[in-house]
C-alpha cells in the first residue's frame, strides 16, 4: 500500500447469499420450510485508491454495489476477499481504533435519537467518542454556525424539518473531527436551499483537508462537489477521471440551441444531429467537436442561415451519466449471454 | 472517556426521552407494576384459601420471598441491560446496526447504552416492598445469609444479561423475530417459582444447563439458610452460561449482512 493514498482498496469482492421466492400462495408456503438460495456478487473485485484532501463522487445505478463498497470501508461489513487500507487501517478487522477517524452520514439513517434534541445526541457522542469539553464545545460552536442551526439544536428532533435535521447529522458525524467522511445520498429530498446550505458546508470542511467519499444520485452535487468521479456498475468500475473527463467520455460534444430567421433545412454538416425540432425555426442540435469544430459551425451556420439567437453548452452531466450506466447493462448482459 | 461516563450521558438521555412523553410515562410505570404482580398475588391465592394447599415444603412468605427476589433481579436487569434485545431485533430489520457499528465502541456497550429504560425501576420498587414484607414475616437472616444473598443476586442478573445476550444473538440469524420475548417470559416463568415443586431432572436441568434457578431461587435459599448443592452448582454454571452466551453474541454478530443499499 502507498503511503500517499489515504484510501486504498484492491480487489474488493463481496458476494451476498440472499433467498427467492415466487408470489404464487404455493411458492410462499414452500418457502416456509425450504428457500432458494442466491448468490449476489455485489462488489466483483474493485480497486482504487484516493489522496487526501479529496472530493470524490461514486456513482453508480440502484444495486450497483456502490453502498456495499462504502459499509466495507466504513468497518461494518466484511468483504468476501481483497483488501482495503483506509487511513492506515483495514476497516472490518480494526473497527473500533478505525472508526473514531472517520464519519458518516446516511441519508436515509438517523443518527439522532428522535425524541429529544439534537444537542442531547451530540452530548452522546461526545461522550462516545471521548472528545473533550472545550474541544466539543468549539467544534460545536464552528459547526453549528457553519450550518446555521444554532437556534434549533435544543428542540425535540422530531418536531425539525428534513433539512435541520440533515445538517444536524453532519454536525453528529462531525464532532469529533474525522479525517475522513463518507456520504450517502446527504442531500436526499433536500429542498434547493438546504442542499446549497450543505454543498456549501462540504466545500468548506474539505478546504481544511477533510476527505469525502460522496455517494448520490443527484448529479448537481456531483458536478458542484466532487473533481473525481467513480462509477460502479454490476459490481464493476466502468468508470474513474475528474469531472470533465466524464462530461467528455462520449466524446468532445456541445449542446446548441439556434434560432434562426426561416427554416434550418440548408445547415447540414459533418457532425451535426439535430436532437429536437421546436419549430421551423428553433432547433436544438448536439455537434461533435471532433468533427466539427465550434468556429467552423459558427462560420457555416452564420452563412446559411439568418441567425436571431444562438446558446452553446455543454452535454448534461445525466445524460452522459445515464449512458454510462446503459454502456455498463449492455456489457454485463454480454457477459451473461458468453456464459 | 470511561465507559461510566457514556453509561451516565445514556442515562440523562433516556430519561429526557421517556420525560418527553408524559402520559405514556404515567401508564408505562402503573401497568409495569400491576403486571408485575400478578405472580405474587396468585401465591396469596392459593395460599389465602381455606383448603389448606400451597408448595410442599414452603411456606407462604417464603414463595413470596421467592418472587419478590425475582422481581427485584428483573427490576435491575430491564432497566439496565434488557433493552439490548429490542435494540438488536429493531437496529438489525432496520439495518440502523450500522450506525451503532461505526461508534468507536464494543456494539454491546453502545446496545446496552441505548437500551437503558428507567421505567423498569417500577419492577424494583415493587420487589424490595414484597421483600421486605416477606422477610419481616421470617426468621431473620444471618450475616452470612446476607452476604451470600449478595453474591447470589449478582448471578442472578448475570444470568440475565447471559439470556438477553442469547436472545438478541439469535436476531442476527432469525431477523426480526419478536417472538424471544415471550420465548424469555417462558423460561423466566419457572424461576419465580422454588425449585423443590419441579421433578428432579428438570430442577437439575435449570440449575446447571441454563441456570434460571439462580435468579431467584438459589438466592432466596441463601437468606433462608438452606444452600444446597443444586444451589452452590448455579454458581459455576451461571459464570460458564455467561461465558458461553458472550461468545455466542459475539459469533452471531458477523452474520449481520446490512440492511441494503
Amino acid at each position: 500500500m502507498r503511503d500517499d493514498f489515504q484510501i486504498e482498496v484492491k480487489s474488493l469482492k463481496k458476494t451476498y447469499t440472499t433467498y427467492q421466492r415466487g408470489g404464487s400462495f404455493a411458492e410462499i408456503a414452500k418457502s416456509v420450510f425450504a428457500r432458494k438460495e442466491i448468490k449476489v456478487e455485489a462488489l466483483k473485485g474493485i480497486d482504487f485508491s484516493v489522496r487526501e484532501g479529496e472530493l470524490l463522487g461514486f456513482l453508480g445505478p440502484n444495486g450497483a454495489g456502490k453502498s456495499t463498497c462504502l459499509k466495507i470501508l466504513t468497518g461494518v461489513l466484511y468483504p468476501s476477499s481483497g483488501e482495503a487500507r483506509v487511513l492506515g487501517f483495514c476497516p472490518w478487522k480494526q473497527r473500533k481504533r478505525y472508526v473514531s477517524n472517520i464519519g458518516a452520514v446516511f441519508g436515509q439513517k438517523s443518527q439522532l435519537i428522535f425524541d429529544i434534541p439534537p444537542l442531547d445526541s451530540f452530548l452522546m457522542n461526545q461522550a462516545i467518542y471521548g472528545v473533550p469539553r472545550d474541544v466539543f464545545k468549539a467544534r460545536l460552536d464552528e459547526l453549528a454556525g457553519l450550518l446555521g442551526v444554532v437556534d434549533i439544536m435544543g428542540q425535540p428532533t422530531r418536531n425539525l424539518s428534513l433539512g435541520e435535521r440533515m445538517k444536524c447529522e453532519f454536525i453528529m458525524a462531525m464532532l469529533h473531527g474525522p479525517k475522513v467522511v463518507f456520504l450517502d445520498e446527504p442531500t436526499i429530498g433536500l429542498d434547493v436551499i438546504a442542499k446549497e446550505k450543505i454543498r456549501e458546508f462540504i466545500l468548506a470542511m474539505n478546504r481544511k483537508g477533510v476527505t469525502f467519499i460522496l455517494t448520490t444520485h443527484d448529479l448537481a452535487d456531483v458536478e458542484f462537489l466532487a473533481r473525481r468521479v467513480i462509477v460502479v456498475n454490476h459490481g464493476s468500475i466502468i468508470f474513474d477521471d475528474g469531472i470533465e473527463g466524464l462530461r467528455g467520455h462520449f466524446g468532445s460534444r456541445k449542446r446548441i440551441r439556434l434560432l434562426s430567421e426561416g427554416g434550418q433545412d440548408a445547415l447540414a454538416l459533418e457532425g451535426l444531429r439535430a436532437t429536437e425540432r421546436r419549430s421551423e425555426s428553433e432547433v436544438f442540435y448536439e455537434l461533435d467537436l471532433a468533427s466539427c469544430p465550434i468556429d467552423a459551425f459558427i462560420a457555416k451556420a452564420n452563412a446559411a442561415l439568418r441567425i436571431l439567437d444562438i446558446s452553446i453548452g455543454s452535454i448534461p452531466i445525466e445524460e452522459v451519466v445515464k449512458g454510462l450506466y446503459e454502456e455498463g447493462a449492455r456489457h454485463s448482459a454480454r457477459e451473461g449471454t458468453a456464459r | 472517556m470511561s465507559v461510566g461516563q457514556i453509561w451516565s450521558r445514556a442515562l440523562r438521555s433516556s430519561l429526557a426521552r421517556r420525560m418527553a412523553y408524559r402520559a405514556d410515562l404515567f401508564l408505562s410505570v402503573a401497568v409495569t407494576l400491576l403486571s408485575e404482580l400478578v405472580s405474587p398475588l396468585v401465591t396469596l391465592l392459593i395460599y389465602g384459601g381455606s383448603s389448606g394447599k400451597g408448595f410442599p415444603g414452603w411456606g407462604m412468605f417464603e414463595v413470596l420471598l421467592v418472587q419478590s427476589i425475582f422481581l427485584m433481579s428483573r427490576g435491575v436487569a430491564f432497566p439496565l441491560f434488557m433493552g439490548l434485545m429490542y435494540g438488536v431485533l429493531d437496529q438489525v430489520r432496520s439495518g440502523h446496526f450500522e450506525l451503532t457499528l461505526l461508534r468507536p465502541r464494543s456494539p454491546l456497550l453502545i446496545l446496552v447504552c441505548q437500551g437503558l429504560d428507567p421505567i423498569g425501576l417500577t419492577r424494583l420498587a415493587g420487589g424490595i416492598g414484597l421483600f421486605a414484607v416477606s422477610l419481616s414475616r421470617l426468621p431473620a437472616p444471618s450475616a452470612l445469609g446476607w452476604l451470600s444473598f449478595a453474591a447470589l443476586f449478582a448471578f442472578s442478573l448475570l444470568v440475565l444479561f447471559s439470556l438477553a445476550l442469547f436472545m438478541s444473538g439469535t436476531l442476527f440469524m432469525w431477523v426480526g423475530n419478536g417472538r424471544v420475548y415471550e420465548l424469555l417470559d417462558v423460561l423466566l416463568n419457572f424461576a419465580q417459582y422454588p425449585l423443590s415443586i419441579f421433578p428432579r431432572a428438570f430442577s437439575l436441568a435449570v440449575s446447571v444447563a441454563v441456570p434460571i434457578a439462580a435468579v431467584a431461587y438459589v438466592p432466596a435459599q441463601a437468606l433462608l439458610g438452606r444452600l444446597d448443592l443444586i444451589g452452590l452448582l448455579a454458581v459455576p454454571a451461571s459464570a460458564a452460561f455467561f461465558g458461553l452466551s458472550l461468545l455466542f453474541w459475539e459469533k452471531m454478530r458477523t452474520r449481520y449482512s446490512g440492511g441494503g443499499g
